[in-house]
């Protein structure tokens, strides 16, 4: 591969990211969310700074299990079909490029902006509250955010998957939406249904939530803010148990295996599709 | 330069184009011509290997399948169906397929001039007029100065004098010794850009033939439905 196609092709796709208004309506209500999120944990009875970065990081957990997937995966699965869908993917791939290079390079380019607007959310109610005097648990806000990361790009890829396979963006964004709304709902409740009905042993339940990257997430933020799973019952003690300190790279290695794997099966889609 | 054995795309269980076989020497100029959905487009874009297909295609001695990348650096496409980036300006849009080619700047800027777009360079691609931007896909068709040219309609949406145009920059390359496959439903450009024709229906070839000879033969057949 061509690293310095994939380069310009990243810087591209950079540019048409910050012309995209859906993308900077994206980035707006994330950081419009993450400050409203931030205001509201450091208002709670009145004391400012205790724990202030603990409590935010708690509230954005769940902003970003239910947005970041929503931004990624969208944005993952109009890419290519976009593309395809306009004509624009002939133009390119007329050109001394190969298939790989084209997606790694969008790929490339899509978590960059994405990455970037995360990081603006984050940063600005970072901001806030360190300006209303929170300080301590600092690390596990910063913990939060870099699992938050490799979530979206984790998502991202599942998006590119959808997004080789199909033609037109209409149809990419409704399989994205799909698999969003299994992920965060079905997933979760699901899970819990199967697992009362089922009486599942907890090693296979945690072994089926932990397939599923946000719940992966989920698990890992608690961690660091926490320190333990005990919130979590008894799923939460015997992961505690079973993984002791290793549990976060078990945790970050499942969302990496979801990238690497979902941005594999797209490169072998998109290599046999072609234009199509 | 062209060396093309026994290539077929199917979509499904449709064939699409069925058992194309040819070869173009260097210099040489091939016409597909054929009826709306005889399979031209497709035969194009399988020799630039942006649809899977069987059989094999080597451009400049490269296998379009294996070697993609070299084999379409000896490649300028002008797609039926012209499409670029809308946001971008008509240079940037260049600008950024020459540095795909590792084409100086300088280059593009000069083929905007040639095939007058010269003073549209910043104008957004999105509100170009059809044969601006068939224009531009010329232009960059020519980055790079490929030896191999595929042209599919080439002129279909310019006007007479921008046709005319466009035409001689493409005599002109091809006495210059540019390889040219080209469709198009027009018998002068046949002439004038091929000296072989491939005949498609509906996905099958049904003849190659000396263009001089299957353009007299067409134009009699033409004159006879004219004196009926």
């Amino acid at each position: 591969m061509d690293g310095a196609v994939i380069a310009l092709i990243a810087r591209k796709e950079v540019r048409d990211a910050l012309r995209n208004r859906w993308f900077m309506l994206y980035a707006a209500a994330f950081a419009l969310l993450a400050i409203g999120l931030s205001q509201l944990s450091l208002g709670d009875g009145g004391t400012v700074g205790y724990a202030g970065f603990g409590r935010t990081a708690a509230g954005l957990v769940n902003l970003v299990l239910l947005v970041v997937p929503l931004i990624a995966l969208t944005l993952g699965a109009q890419s290519i079909a976009g593309e395809r869908e306009r004509g624009t993917l002939a133009t390119l791939l007329a050109q001394p490029v190969t298939r790989a290079e084209v997606l790694i390079g969008k790929y490339v380019g899509l978590a960059l902006a994405l990455g970037a607007a995360l990081l603006l959310g984050f940063g600005l109610a970072g901001a806030w509250v360190a300006a209303r005097g929170g300080g301590v648990e600092a690390l596990a806000y910063g913990q939060v955010i870099v699992a938050a990361l490799l979530l979206a790009l984790a998502m991202l890829a599942v998006g590119f998957v959808v997004s080789a396979a199909a033609r037109r963006t209409g149809g990419a964004t409704a399989v994205a939406l799909f698999i969003w709304l299994g992920l965060v709902f079905a997933g979760d409740l699901g899970l819990m249904g199967t697992s009362v009905t089922m009486r599942m042993p907890v090693s296979v339940l945690l072994a089926l939530t932990l397939i599923n990257p946000l719940e992966a997430y989920r698990i890992g933020a608690v961690a660091s803010i926490t320190g333990s799973l005990d919130v979590l019952g008894p799923a939460g003690v015997y992961a505690d148990r079973t993984f002791g300190a290793g549990l976060v790279a078990v945790l970050a290695g499942v969302i990496v295996v979801w990238t690497v794997v979902s941005l594999g099966a797209a490169v072998m889609i998109f290599n046999r599709r072609g234009i199509r | 330069m062209i060396r093309v054995a026994n290539l077929s795309v199917r979509y499904g269980p449709t064939t699409v184009l069925d058992d194309l076989s040819f070869d173009v020497p260097s210099g040489g100029g091939l016409a597909l011509w054929g009826t709306n959905g005889a399979g031209k487009t497709t035969a194009l874009q399988a020799l630039l290997g942006l649809l899977p297909f069987s059989g094999t295609v080597h451009l400049g001695g490269h296998d379009v399948r294996r070697a993609g990348r070299r084999a379409r650096a000896l490649v300028g496409y002008v797609p039926q169906q012209v499409a670029f980036w809308d946001d971008l300006g008509a240079l940037d849009c260049l600008a950024f397929l020459a540095r795909l080619r590792r084409v100086p700047f300088d280059r593009a800027a000069a083929l905007l001039e040639r095939v007058d777009l010269g003073a549209h360079a910043a104008k957004r691609v999105g509100a170009l007029s059809g044969g601006m931007k068939q224009r531009l896909a010329v232009a960059a068709a020519l980055l790079g100065d490929p030896p191999i040219l595929l042209l599919d309609e080439p002129t279909a949406n310019l006007d007479a004098a921008a046709r005319t145009d466009v035409l001689s920059l493409l005599a002109d390359l091809r006495a210059g010794g540019t390889t040219l496959v080209v469709t198009t439903h027009r018998l002068a450009e046949v002439k004038l850009l091929s000296d072989d024709v491939i005949v498609l229906d509906v996905g099958r070839p049904r003849s190659g033939r000396d263009a001089e000879r299957w353009i007299h033969e067409q134009t009699m057949e033409d004159a006879a439905w004219m004196a009926l």
